[in-house]
């Protein structure tokens, strides 16, 4: 009850004009960097990672969870109007989404992407404020061993997600957990890894990690690329602003089942860490083509298909929070950032957080609410600009975000080291991503390391460093063999069939 | 056949594996200098994690670094991937900028990091004067825009010119 009094005074935080502002912010940021092919809502997250310093935490989340909803929904725009998805969880959005755009139907496209979008993110939200009072409770009964446990699982399925390419996915995580140590130790006052250099005593900030991975790598990339427009492209396309309000006829076409079925499998993808977006708007996309009565519409122009995507991609959205919120375990980079956001705001997610500070946290959730909600009214009112906004020469958009990022490393701290840490991450990560070694793993090592270091130790403390106490404790038990569920589901079994086949 | 399939081939997906495994080599000569990973009861120390880290680093590594040199078809293709000269000179000028930030300040600095970037990203015509202008124009823009957001909006202080000395 109390929670809910919370979460309700969470909604009336979002009244107050800043806080609305910040919110709104982060909503055409996260639509516009997702809309731009190259950019992502998780380095609109790491930009705005420096000027979380100047707000109150519960602001800062805010903006956050509005980049987080933006971000899923803003790849879908460039998915249809151009082919070419913003971002990976759009990619199934494409497939329709365009064959509608090319026969004159693409502003019915966006509006019924933006719907889909607005159910599943509010859905998603709605079920997060259910549950996750329910989760944190249960998560005050796992115990040090079984902490350790469910670290090393969320570890082990976040490489697992990367399976193309195994090894290096175990590479990068090791990496970023070795970055982790650097400093001093995590239980005692020595310094590890410090090559003797005291300005390594206060080890790698996580920021200038995150704008490292995220920001500078992207940069790197895209001056591979140099200047390219999709202005040709988007020229082409002749909208009005009335185009894009929502009919009553659409909502009947995009059918309450498939909303409802795809937000829960969003929902399901998005608890599972590393699954991700993508993942959820597949599956939604799959099943929705399994249960229609017009499957064959399906990759040549289905409002179902496109609604299954866009919902289950946003539906996802809420799911993220449960492990991130609850054991403070990342699903993906999106995630980790915001993850990120709260560390460096002296936040420590967790069932902690949720019995104490929860009063920080729903904000949040309600932002997640309103943003998802806000959704069509931002596609209204900005869908006429969003292709315009993709046509900005990319060189005046990576100069302005080079120049961003670097001194957002020194606004946070008025320190030029963090822009050279910064810099030399985000070298590091770009040759890492050259050669297909995933960033993102780098970073979840990084943040879960510690973690696991310090469950491990004082798990092993208090058996005087004997390991049967991880298969001896209930939970710490389950948590491992559903470690190796998951490896039988998706290495095991998955190579066993292609070697039948 | 088999012996033609077995010779090592250099290629230049091998270089990023053992850069790593150099670097993790100096990690953990760095850790055992900690000490002993186990206490004498047998507790993890603080050189536990990092030595556990390195030994399964090294281990994971093996693999990738034989299919780079002996494998045909998981070998990372590195044969049409992008040219690394912007990236090199978008680093240089990086650097570059973070040292005159320091010196030159804020304007300075960032008004030419931002002509380089646009430059590097060939926005424009470059070898046209209104090309030159429009770069010009960019970078002063990119430049007072950054400085609004964070001196005017956040009230962050940017260096002024020779603050560093």
């Amino acid at each position: 009850m109390d929670q809910i009094l919370q979460i309700l005074d969470g909604f009336i935080a979002l009244t107050d004009p800043r806080v609305f502002f910040y919110m709104i912010l982060g909503l055409v940021l996260g639509e516009i960097f997702a809309a731009i092919p190259g950019l992502t809502a998780t380095l609109a997250l790491a930009l705005i990672l420096p000027i979380t310093y100047g707000m109150d935490p519960a602001t800062a989340l805010v903006m956050c969870a509005s980049i987080y909803m933006g971000g899923m929904h803003g790849g879908s725009i460039t998915a249809v109007a151009i082919n070419i998805p913003g971002s990976p969880a759009n990619v199934m959005t494409a497939i329709d989404g365009n064959v509608m755009m090319r026969r004159g139907l693409g502003a019915k496209a966006l509006r019924v992407a933006a719907l889909g979008s607005a159910f599943g993110g509010v859905a998603g939200a709605l079920i997060l404020m259910g549950l996750t009072p329910i989760v944190a409770d249960l998560a005050l009964l796992i115990k040090t061993p079984g902490k350790f446990s469910l670290v090393l699982f969320s570890i082990i399925i976040v490489i697992l997600s990367h399976k193309e390419v195994l090894n290096k996915a175990v590479v990068a995580t090791l990496i970023g957990m070795m970055l982790a140590t650097i400093g001093i130790d995590v239980m005692n006052p020595i310094a590890r890894a410090t090559y003797d250099q005291a300005w390594l005593l206060d080890g790698i900030d996580l920021m200038a990690l995150i704008i490292g991975c995220f920001a500078v790598t992207e940069m790197l990339i895209q001056s591979q690329k140099g200047e390219a427009s999709y202005s040709s492209h988007a020229s082409t396309t002749k909208t009005r602003p009335r185009d894009y309000w929502p009919r009553w006829s659409d909502l009947r076409e995009m059918g309450w089942l498939n909303l409802c079925k795809s937000s829960i499998i969003g929902y399901i993808i998005g608890v599972l860490p590393g699954a991700g977006g993508n993942a959820a708007a597949f599956l939604g996309y799959v099943e929705a083509k399994r249960a229609s009565k017009t499957p064959e519409q399906f990759g040549d122009g289905s409002i179902e298909g496109i609604v299954a995507a866009e919902t289950a991609n946003n539906a996802n959205v809420g799911g993220s929070f449960v492990p991130t919120l609850t054991f403070g375990i990342p699903g993906d980079s999106v995630a980790a950032v915001i993850l990120g956001v709260m560390i460096i705001n002296g936040l420590q997610p967790g069932p902690q957080l949720l019995s104490t500070q929860f009063h920080l946290v729903a904000p949040m959730m309600a932002a997640l609410v309103v943003s998802a909600m806000l959704l069509p009214v931002v596609l209204y009112l900005g869908g006429p600009w969003y292709l315009r906004v993709v046509s900005i020469p990319k060189g005046i958009l990576f100069a302005s975000i080079a120049a961003f990022s670097l001194i957002g490393c020194y606004a946070s701290t008025y320190s030029v080291s963090q822009m050279w840490i910064a810099l030399a991450v985000g070298v590091g990560a770009f040759f890492l991503q050259r050669n297909n070694y995933p960033s993102v793993c780098l970073l979840i090592g990084y943040i879960l390391g510690p973690d696991l270091e310090v469950y491990l130790r004082r798990s092993l403390s208090l058996t005087d460093g004997n390991p049967s106490i991880f298969l001896t404790s209930g939970d710490s038990l389950f948590f491992l063999l559903l470690t190796l569920v998951f490896i039988y589901f998706m290495v095991i079994r998955p190579a066993r069939i292609m070697q039948m086949d | 056949m088999q012996s033609r399939q077995l010779r090592p081939r250099l290629g230049k997906g091998v270089i990023t594996p053992v850069i790593i495994l150099t670097l993790t080599t100096s990690y953990l000569l760095q850790s055992l200098k900690i000490g002993p990973a186990f206490s004498p009861n047998g507790v993890p120390e603080a050189s536990f994690m990092p030595i556990l880290l390195a030994g399964a680093t090294f281990l994971a590594l093996v693999p990738i670094i034989l299919r780079e040199l002996f494998g045909q078809e998981n070998a990372t293709d590195l044969s049409g991937a992008p040219s690394l000269i912007n990236p090199a000179l978008f680093i240089l000028t990086s650097a570059l900028f973070v040292l005159a930030f320091a010196t030159l300040g804020y304007f300075i600095a960032t008004l030419l990091y931002g002509y380089a970037i646009i430059t590097i990203f060939r926005f424009r015509d470059g070898a046209t004067l209104r090309g030159q202008i429009y770069r010009i124009i960019a970078s002063a823009g990119i430049a007072f825009v950054v400085f609004l957001f964070f001196r005017v909006l956040f009230k962050v202080r940017l260096p002024e010119f020779m603050d560093g000395f």
